[in-house]
């Protein structure tokens, strides 16, 4: 049984089909890809898959769970943790802060105790404070620790953002084109990274991305997603011979490949 | 905005430095009700009520992104409540204004379940209407309000003295101020700047967005409905005039004019603003007496009437000019007090934002987009796609 | 009750053309003009001054009204608008309110709260209706505020200028294409938004007991629930939906004198009028004529 499993899932907006009968599995441990050309409903299944959206039809099982009606917070709560295209940090706040911020769940002291500062709630801060530290050594931070994010450049807060997901504790992973903005060093270290996420926090990853290198070199499978459809699934090797999947890239235009 | 925690070594002579100017602060605002006259004493009452106010409406406004332009509508719903309850029902003064409190915190939070559905302008809009409805139906019922003539609240002793209400209230004030910041350092702020930054975001975190935002509203209903019935028993008479859409405004100018987001600046707009009439007042009689030029006479004259322009003038001012409010322009002193070093040069922030910004680097556009306000959430997956 | 239904009906063409102001500038800028009412009490007041306390023509009076609501909106667009144009919206919202705040500390320091009237533009004519006369001057008033509400459709549907300002918002590479400045066109919707503000201030101020703030408090909000309710980007909506706004508000004062126990809240209509604001937006964010949202 997989960690993730989605099946069938069908969205439309409108009249629009942005997903239609997607089936795709995720099992413990593995890195999967999601990759296809611009408009082919990645970024919806994302959304499906994490609950922004309702979907159609399907269904979408986490650990053999249906989570098709639970809502966004719910699905983390779960341990499905995620990024965003565009970058999902909490603005006019530091590094450091957004790191706690994103560890509300693992927070135990109610909302109330906070407010009125129970002695208990100071040696949780503490802990928190800890593990957001810790986190920013694994991930090179340390540096833009105390930095207001508005103010670090785009390719940093990519690995900011990462950060601030694996904050939130997540059995599964999902990225949303983590290299996008990184300079080719930059997304060989952020290889690394997710090899190493893998390794030792033991981490499953779902990642759309774009970047062919980093998709070879990290991912054991990769689903190829056009029109909405599921074109092809295979190892990364396989893809990138598969005819269909060439012809779907060079019939739109890419900025992969 | 929030402080940064950060180890910075400060010099022992700096640290004394600091402690001396903050207990120098704290210690004028202590002592001012004791030594002052007794209508001064009432003035610094309700600078500290304002301040209650403020603080409010920053919960809504600064911290958790919503907006409420009819915030006078929560804190007459205190105030008469309070009064009510004292006069009619006879209850002592020390349970009515708790009482008020809880009843400003239901009525908010009906508001608060409006705003789940409803967001942006047209939360605005609602707002205000509100407020006028309040102000011209709710607040008219002669039962309770006791209809244009207003409702009595006359203070028990040892409080009809005005100095010591003026030490009432600015000990409640302290402890919001408390509570407040308490809040911004844990769960709740964390999770109510996490839902104003991009509802998106915060749910990815984990934080359930339908009891955020209803909370942040119940908590400023709360305020608001405490400084209400405080505010109550200060005027001894509530009448449903002193809750006007001009209110309504005078409030945002309090949050916005002090800088949305910042405790401290909020407390001192607030205190500014409800100072103002008592400043435009002495100004004025000022200038009638150094000048004899006609035009000048005439503005000295109508200084105490135009002190609603006036504010109105600051609160444009402050939106066009000066987003960040008095707190931008205390903030390297407040940076130094609270034991760093003094910044040489803040970079203003400006609604011309650095590129980053827009470019729209981050999820979500501002939080005030009616179209994403408005009901229809899903996008266009060809915009929610890779643009 | 027929009675109700006609001064329900009456009100609502003031609350149609009100709403068409706020959907204009709205269409034309996406900005919530909270000032809009005040283009309609300085109207009033500037009529007043003419008129009433300087003893000037009648026509000289109007136009001055006009004049006046023109400039302010002129001046909101400058002072206001434009400077926020790139900030928040809401933030642009909380600006015209501050904008209308200041104008009526203005009126209140010039003009001192106490209340002022006007005489009427036309003295009798009066046509008795439902056993109460019906004054001239609002017949006046009526059949003038329907022609412009038509007058302005018309202009804004059907000619290649109110189109090209409507575009302004939407298309704004169409909009240079025709060679227009964007400036040009903001300040043209505003103008255009603070005439017919006035219009309605100087036709209404010989029926109102004028005090400052006069038109935010009274017609604003009905105003905005007609836009609303009309769909926002509809000026045929927000019309047709101020008659509706007006045939509610009457119906509600019919039901508050039948009921003698509604009395207790004044203003009950007040209340009503939220409830239809905050229905519609639930269930129909889009209005019950609005095709965008």
């Amino acid at each position: 049984m997989g960690l993730l499993e989605v099946h069938g899932v069908t969205k439309t907006f409108g009249g629009i089909t942005a997903n239609s009968d997607v089936t795709l599995d995720v099992s413990e441990w593995e890195i999967v890809g999601l990759i296809g050309p611009n408009g082919a409903g990645k970024t919806t299944l994302f959304n499906c898959i994490t609950g922004v959206y309702p979907i159609d039809s399907g269904v979408i099982r986490f650990r053999g769970t249906d989570i098709s009606d639970l809502k966004t917070h719910e699905r983390a709560e779960l341990g499905i943790g995620r990024s965003f295209q565009n970058l999902g940090l909490v603005r006019g706040t530091t590094v450091l802060q957004n790191l706690i911020t994103a560890q509300h769940m693992t927070v135990p002291y109610g909302v109330m105790a906070g407010m009125v500062g129970a002695p208990e709630t100071y040696a949780v801060e503490r802990e928190v404070v800890g593990k957001a530290d810790q986190i920013l050594n694994f991930t090179d931070l340390m540096e833009y620790r105390n930095e207001i994010v508005d103010d670090l450049p785009y390719g940093v807060l990519k690995n900011v953002e990462l950060a601030t997901v694996l904050a939130t504790d997540p059995q599964l992973l999902m990225l949303d084109e983590p290299s996008s903005g990184l300079s080719p060093t930059e997304s060989d270290r952020l290889g690394d990274i997710l090899l190493r996420l893998r390794e030792e926090l033991g981490v499953t990853i779902l990642m759309i991305e774009h970047h062919v290198p980093l998709v070879l070199r990290v991912c054991d499978f990769v689903y190829v997603l056009n029109f909405g459809t599921l074109l092809a699934q295979g190892k990364p090797k396989e893809i990138r011979e598969h005819p269909e999947v060439i012809a779907a890239y060079l019939g739109g235009e890419t900025d992969a490949a | 905005m929030t402080t940064a925690v950060e180890a910075v070594e400060v010099t022992p002579q700096g640290l004394i430095a600091r402690r001396l100017v903050l207990l120098g602060i704290l210690a004028v605002v202590l002592i001012t009700p004791a030594v002052v006259s007794a209508p001064s004493a009432g003035l610094f009452a309700q600078a500290a009520v304002f301040g209650i106010i403020g603080l409010s409406l920053n919960v809504l406004m600064g911290y958790a992104g919503q907006i409420s332009l009819g915030h006078q509508a929560f804190v007459g719903v205190g105030a008469f409540a309070a009064a009510f309850m004292t006069t009619d029902g006879g209850l002592p003064m020390y349970v009515s204004i708790p009482l008020a409190a809880v009843i400003g915190a239901v009525t908010a939070s009906l508001l608060g379940l409006v705003a789940l559905r409803i967001q942006g302008l047209y939360l605005a809009l609602i707002t205000l209407a509100y407020g006028l409805v309040a102000e011209r139906s709710i607040f008219g019922i002669q039962p309770l309000t006791g209809g244009g003539a207003g409702k009595p609240a006359f203070r028990p002793a040892p409080f009809e003295s005005d100095k010591i209400y003026a030490y009432l209230c600015l000990a409640v004030l302290g402890v919001i101020l408390y509570l407040d910041w308490r809040m911004l350092r844990t769960k709740f702020g964390r999770a109510l700047l996490a839902l104003k930054s991009n509802e998106q975001v915060a749910a990815s975190f984990g934080m359930n967005p339908v009891f955020y935002k209803v909370g942040a509203f119940v908590l400023a209903g709360a305020l608001a409905g405490l400084g209400g019935g405080l505010l109550a028993f200060r005027q001894t008479q509530v009448v449903s005039q002193d809750f006007t859409f001009s209110t309504a405004l005078t409030y945002v100018i309090m949050v916005v004019v002090g800088g949305l987001g910042s405790r401290i600046g909020v407390v001192i707009g607030s205190a500014f603003i409800s100072y103002l009439p008592f400043l435009l007042d002495g100004f004025g009689r000022f200038l009638e007496g150094a000048t004899t030029i006609r035009p000048l006479l005439w503005f000295g004259e109508n200084l105490p009437v135009l002190k609603i322009a006036i504010s109105a003038l600051l609160l444009l001012l402050t939106i066009t000019q000066f987003p960040g409010g008095i707190a931008q322009q205390l903030h390297p002193l407040t940076m130094w007090l609270s034991g760093k070093p003094f910044p040489k040069h803040e970079k203003a922030p400006r609604h011309k934002k650095k590129s980053l910004r827009k470019k729209g680097a981050f999820v979500g556009t501002d939080v005030a987009d009616p179209a994403a306000g408005n009901g229809e959430h899903e996008e266009d997956p060809t915009s929610s796609e890779e643009g | 009750m027929g009675r109700f239904i006609v001064s329900g009906l009456a009100t609502g063409v003031i609350y149609g053309l009100a709403g068409l102001g706020l959907v204009l500038i709205y269409k034309g800028t996406r900005v919530f003009n909270f000032a809009q009412g005040e283009f309609g009490t300085v109207a009033m007041y500037m009529l007043y001054y003419v008129v009433e306390a300087n003893d000037g023509p009648y026509a000289l009076g109007m136009l001055a009204g006009l004049f006046a609501a023109v400039v302010l909106a002129l001046l909101t667009e400058r002072l206001v608008a434009r400077p926020l144009a790139s900030a928040p919206k809401v933030i642009a919202l909380v600006g015209t309110a501050g904008f209308a705040l200041f104008t009526i500390g203005i009126e209140l320091a010039v003009a001192k709260p106490e209340p002022r009237s006007v005489a009427p533009a036309i003295s009798g004519g009066g046509v008795p209706l439902f056993g109460f006369i019906v004054s001239g001057q609002k017949i006046l008033a009526l059949v003038v505020l329907v022609i412009v509400a038509v007058a302005a459709g018309l202009f804004f549907q059907r000619t290649y200028l109110g189109m090209g300002i409507l575009a302004n918002s939407q298309d704004s590479v169409a909009t240079r294409i025709m060679g227009a400045n964007a400036n040009r066109i903001s300040q043209l919707t505003w103008g255009i938004a603070g005439l017919l503000g006035g219009i309605a201030g100087v036709l209404l101020a010989p029926e109102s007991t004028i005090v400052p703030g006069y038109m935010t408090t009274n017609i604003l909000i009905p105003a905005f629930t007609a836009a609303v309710v009309g769909g926002m980007t509809s000026l045929p909506g927000a019309f047709v939906a101020g008659e509706i706004i007006g045939l509610v508000e009457g119906l509600g004062q019919y039901a508050i004198t039948r009921f003698p126990g509604l009395e207790v809240v004044p203003e009950g209509q007040a209340v009503l009028l939220f409830a239809v604001l905050i229905v519609t937006l639930v269930v129909r964010p889009n209005g019950l004529f609005g095709s965008e949202a």
